[in-house]
């Protein structure tokens, strides 16, 4: 080895980088500093210091991100990428762990010994998210996966006295290797036809040899399974369901942010125009399956699972709309405007879920919700909030959520997908606004009391924070959009 | 800051006092939303008395930017503007001067969760002001979204027996309505690049027929859901028959008119073109509805739901009236909306009066009630005549200009909106004989207790208006002249166009923009 | 270009030969005898009681997992061990020497981790 290419290696962590990775590199930090906490018996006190403070630090290098002029860019050899898109998908992520978090606090009784160890699983999740979404290399949106994936298989098993809960784990696990295992398979596939890996370089090569779209199928298919779109997302309401809640919360929102990120951030380029087609119809399936599955069940969970998956499908109609010839900024905006008022909403849902559940695990149940509005009113008014923005009804984020999709599918001139994806939505109101019946409309039953126990603070400033996250998405919409225009 | 900001906005501060206020002490709860809204009344009698009904264009405008969408070939700021014109300038005053009679018709039936009631109440009544306020799509969307979760919940709380059945079923035909509404607005905005109503007016003819054409009827698909016209209907009855009176007072005397206003501010003024080509379909509609609504109404056993369906009827008015686009359908259409709303809105308070007092609404339950309820009897019997369409009170002035006006269009359908005139008086006064006149039969009848004070206070204000609009419509009229007969010009240029063959909408017209009204009001 | 190869095909194919030769030999002089004994999975000492099937304490898996997981993660050291010289020769022999501590340092803290929470301990 030469001189120069030893001294090019260590140049290829320079300033831009350095700025780039701090996040990251806070969170792996932060995890170290975490279990040092636990282990030693004096700062055992501090350790929820820790979390929260590793959080908020990666926030600023995050902030620090969004609020430059000159942006990092491609970094690491041309393997990550950081800008203003990233950065605030990063700060959605560091938010939504922390809130996750909050609602955990309390959550678990039987496991209460090996909190710490969820704690510091948790905490390392948002880094393989803020990988993935800035991955410009298969191998490196390959590791921020597993980073990812590794904790929540271990958080969806942590309810270790319910059998649903292991029964989750087990079956993420199983699926969710299986998934990452076309990945890699679909990458080893591509790379043989194409001889790279970074997104860059497959964007000039040639693809369009039999093996190389066998490998892109398969990513397709391993991101489809991540994200939950039809036909990889009969799992999603087993291990919804079965994980603890607050890890639901995690597992929701997150996943589905960074795998969509990813897509379209780094990867739309690449997707031909010619599957347009095929996604839009693949998400109104996915949306009609979720919202229709929904629409039956008994289980407020398992309601909020399956609206997971309406949810990506709506979010594939953007994807669709971008590869149809939308505008890529009008489509990366619609998409990180819609998840990130989605992460909101859906971690308070899921929150406000555990807060009850935390009482027996029969209080997802809807009819225990009976009478909330006038025993807890302030849990009632925020679901109640949280469940107009997952229905789409103006003030709220989910409302410009669903408006900014829509623009993408009629700027690439999918008026009928536009129009059956609104009635589509349509059909979503109805449960979503039985929840709100159940609630407010109806008498407490006898036999099923409205859980009463009074839970942590963290809980309650969560839920606030969410409530007004989901009214600010709503209403002053130019606080997210400001950072992406510049 | 503009007057409109205060009027949108003080229901809404309101509300939030009223969160703030002690959920038990139901008097100050009652007295606060009276207060606010009386105040909201006063600002829109202010504003009708500064309003100049000879111009065309939006007063008292007020422009803020809001946010920016970035579209594909540039950025299109969505901007809070608001502005009030001919077209709106009486929904708003009925709106404003409606709302204290709402909070004081409460009295009798409202008696648990008082305070979300009010809170509810409120934000309704900001949401149904901006609708008629906004000159921003985005808004007016955001809006008129905003004004159906509050009923929803009025009407899924303090509704009768049915409420949960009716409440879902009105907002899930609405929304499905205005979903897709939602696309067609997209569209519009991605292909004129622009959110701004005033700019776009005028404009649409830019588009490609085709698109206008699924445009034009996405808009009109919600707004006549929401009216609603004939094969929409079926939600109304239900609603209106399991809301609570001051709800029911509400969605007759306000909510409905959003969907003719929509109809009218979106489907005609934005779309003349399209209106002018499609106005058969409404016609036909408007007319069936009258007639159906009629027959509807005289089937009815239920009191409550003879006057929902009587509302379909009446409404149906509005819309041949609107779709006639000849001047005087134009103006007797909105000055009926007005008149709907006075006279529907006092039935329902009457019906409402009467279940208090009876807790039953079917019409073999009544009989010989004017014996034991006089003063009760001359309200109703007044109010029957003019829902009706006596002439002397409001509802013939209405009904009688959109007549007319829609003769000059369709002689056809003029004369089956007339036997709905017929078919008006037919069931209304056999309701009227079969409640107030005959025998007193029940026994639970006889001790009835007559209106009060304040169940006399409510009524007046309704009742003088009826009269005053029937006597001097001027009044009325005068303060929409401006932008009706501007509009009616433009439909019938773009009629005109339409029969010499030319391509739709190629004329430029001038209407200056309510940016410029923002200065100047500023 | 193949020729070169030569040698170890002939030792391939001399190894093969002689294991398949020895098994060949003996199959056909041996002496040929069956017992219970020789079926035994021992020919020798006790004769075995008993399914080979046990369950084995969890602890096994436990320490088996915590060895690789630091045997695996300590052959990192050795390239670096190997070629520590060059990088001093590089003038980048602190900057890598530094990484390689904290790399320990971090190895440390999850055995430390590991230690405290009795996962080195057999009976807890």
């Amino acid at each position: 080895m030469s001189q120069q290419t030893v001294a090019a290696a260590f140049e290829i962590f320079d300033d831009a980088a350095s700025v780039a990775t701090a996040p990251l590199l806070t969170i792996g930090v932060g995890v170290l500093l975490y279990l040092v906490c636990d282990i030693v018996p004096r700062l055992r006190a501090a350790r929820g210091l820790a979390f929260c403070g590793t959080i908020l630090v990666a926030l600023f290098f995050e902030l620090r991100i969004l609020g430059a002029d000159v942006v990092p860019g491609l970094v690491l050899d041309k393997t990550f990428h950081a800008d203003h898109t990233t950065a605030l998908f990063g700060c959605v992520f560091l938010l939504g762990t922390l809130l996750a978090w909050a609602y955990s606090v309390g959550y678990y009784h039987a496991s209460k010994p090996f909190k710490p160890e969820h704690d510091a699983l948790m905490l390392g999740a948002p880094a393989g998210m803020m990988l993935m979404v800035g991955a410009n290399d298969l191998i490196v949106f390959f590791i921020g996966l597993e980073l990812l994936s590794l904790p929540l298989y271990c958080l969806a098993a942590f309810k270790r006295s319910r059998i649903e809960s292991v029964e989750a784990g087990v079956k993420y696990f199983l699926l969710g290797s299986f998934a990452s295992a076309m990945l890699l398979y679909g990458s080893a596939l591509v790379y043989t036809a194409s001889g790279t890996l970074s997104i860059p370089g497959l964007l000039d090569a040639d693809l369009s040899s039999s093996t190389a779209v066998a490998g892109l199928a398969l990513i397709a298919a391993s991101l489809f399974f991540k994200v939950s779109v039809f036909p990889f997302h009969m799992w999603v309401p087993d291990v919804y369901q079965g994980s603890p809640t607050p890890v639901t919360a995690l597992m929701a929102t997150g996943t589905k942010a960074a795998a969509f990120g990813f897509l379209v951030a780094q990867v739309m380029p690449l997707l031909p125009p010619s599957g347009a087609p095929i996604v839009a119809v693949l998400g109104l399936v996915t949306m009609a399956l979720g919202n229709l599955g929904a629409l039956v069940q008994s289980d407020l969970k398992r309601m909020l699972a399956y609206s997971g998956v309406a949810h990506a499908g709506t979010l594939l109609l953007v994807v669709a709309g971008g590869m149809a010839g939308a505008d890529a900024a009008g489509a990366l905006n619609a998409t990180l405007y819609y998840m990130v008022a989605y992460v909101f909403t859906a971690t308070g849902a899921f929150g406000l879920l555990a807060l009850m559940e935390a009482d027996g695990a029969r209080f997802t149940k809807l009819d225990s919700l009976r009478g909330l509005a006038k025993s807890r009113p302030g849990v009632a008014g925020a679901m109640a909030l949280f469940m107009l923005s997952l229905g789409g009804i103006p003030a709220t984020g989910g409302f410009l959520g669903k408006w900014f999709a829509f623009s993408v599918l009629v700027d690439a001139g999918m008026i009928g997908t536009a129009i059956i994806g609104a009635l589509l939505s349509v059909v979503a109101l109805g449960y979503y606004l039985r929840v709100i019946v159940v609630m407010y409309m109806q008498p407490a039953s006898d036999v099923e009391p409205a859980p009463t126990t009074q839970r942590p603070m963290t809980a309650g400033i969560a839920t606030i924070v969410c409530g007004v996250f989901v009214l600010a998405t709503g209403l002053l919409p130019s606080l997210f959009l400001a950072p992406l225009a510049g | 800051m503009s007057m409109l900001v205060w009027i949108t906005f003080l229901p809404l501060l309101g509300a939030i006092g009223i969160a703030f206020l002690p959920a038990t002490n139901t008097r100050l709860l009652r007295q606060a939303a009276l207060g606010v809204t009386s105040l909201v009344a006063v600002l829109g009698l202010f504003l009708w008395s500064s309003f100049d009904g000879s111009i065309a264009e939006p007063q008292h405008g007020f422009v803020r930017d809001w946010f920016t969408v970035a579209l594909g070939a540039g950025d299109v700021p969505i901007r809070f503007a608001l502005g009030v014109d001919g077209i709106s300038i009486l929904l708003v005053v009925l709106t404003t001067i409606l709302m204290p009679i709402v909070v004081l018709s409460s009295h009798g039936h409202i008696e648990h969760r008082v305070k979300e009631f009010f809170v509810w109440l409120l934000v309704m009544q900001a949401g149904m002001l901006g609708v008629f306020l906004s000159l921003d799509l985005v808004l007016f969307y955001f809006f008129w979204e905003v004004s159906l979760v509050p009923l929803y919940f009025i009407v899924g709380i303090w509704g009768g027996e049915r409420r949960l059945y009716a409440t879902i079923k009105f907002f899930l035909y609405t929304v499905a309505g205005s979903l897709v509404m939602l696309v067609g607005m997209i569209a519009l905005i991605y292909g004129l690049q622009s959110s701004d109503l005033m700019d776009l007016i005028g404009r649409t003819g830019e588009l490609p027929v085709a698109t206008q054409t699924w445009i034009f009827f996405s808009f009109a698909l919600a707004f006549a859901i929401k009216v609603p016209v004939l094969p929409f209907h079926t939600w109304l009855a239900d609603a209106h028959t399991e809301a609570p009176t001051s709800g029911s007072v509400l969605l007759a005397g306000v909510l409905l008119k959003m969907g003719t206003y929509g109809l009218l501010r979106f489907g005609i003024q934005l779309f003349p073109g399209m209106a002018v080509s499609y106005s058969s379909v409404f016609l036909v509609l408007g007319a069936l509805g009258i007639v159906y609504g009629a027959f509807l109404a005289m089937a009815q056993t239920d009191l409550k739901r003879l006057v929902a369906c009587s509302s379909v009827s009446h409404l149906g008015f509005v819309v041949l009236g609107l779709f006639a686009l000849t001047e005087p359908g134009i103006r007797g259409a909105v000055l009926q909306m007005v008149n709907h709303g006075l006279s529907t809105g006092l039935l329902f308070l009457l019906v409402g009066m009467l279940y208090e007092r009876t807790h039953t609404r079917m019409l073999d339950r009544f009989g010989g009630i004017a014996t034991v309820m006089p003063l009760y009897a001359i309200f109703f019997v007044f109010t029957v005549l003019s829902s009706a369409g006596l002439p002397g009170l409001n509802g013939f002035v209405g009904e009688y200009m959109i007549l007319a006006g829609t003769f000059e269009a369709s002689p056809l359908w003029a004369a089956v909106g007339v036997t709905g005139v017929i078919f008006g008086a037919v069931y209304l006064l056999m309701a009227t004989r079969r409640v107030l006149f005959g025998a007193l039969v029940h026994d639970a009848n006889k001790k009835l207790a007559d209106i009060n004070a304040r169940e006399i206070g409510i009524m007046l204000p309704l009742c003088v208006l009826c009269i005053w609009i029937g006597v001097q419509p001027n009044t009325f009229l005068d303060k929409t002249a401006g932008s009706l007969d501007a509009l009616a010009k433009r439909v019938e240029q773009e009629r005109i166009d339409q029969e010499r063959g030319q391509a739709i909408g190629r004329i430029e017209f001038d209407a200056p923009s309510a940016t410029t009204e923002g200065e100047e009001s500023r | 270009m193949l020729s070169q190869y030569g040698p170890i095909l002939i030792l391939i194919a001399l190894v093969l030969g002689f294991a398949a030769g020895n098994l060949v030999i003996s199959e056909l002089l041996g002496k040929k005898t069956s017992a219970i004994g020789k079926a035994d999975a021992y020919e020798c000492g006790m004769g075995s009681i008993g399914n080979a099937r046990l369950r084995l304490s969890i602890h096994f898996y436990l320490v088996a997992v915590l060895f690789i997981l630091f045997d695996v993660e300590s052959l990192l050291l050795i390239p670096w061990a190997v070629s520590a010289k060059f990088f001093e020769a590089q003038g980048v022999g602190g900057i890598v020497f530094t990484e390689i501590v904290g790399f320990v340092a971090v190895l440390g803290i999850g055995l430390a981790y590991v230690w405290n929470k009795g996962g080195l301990s057999w009976d807890r």
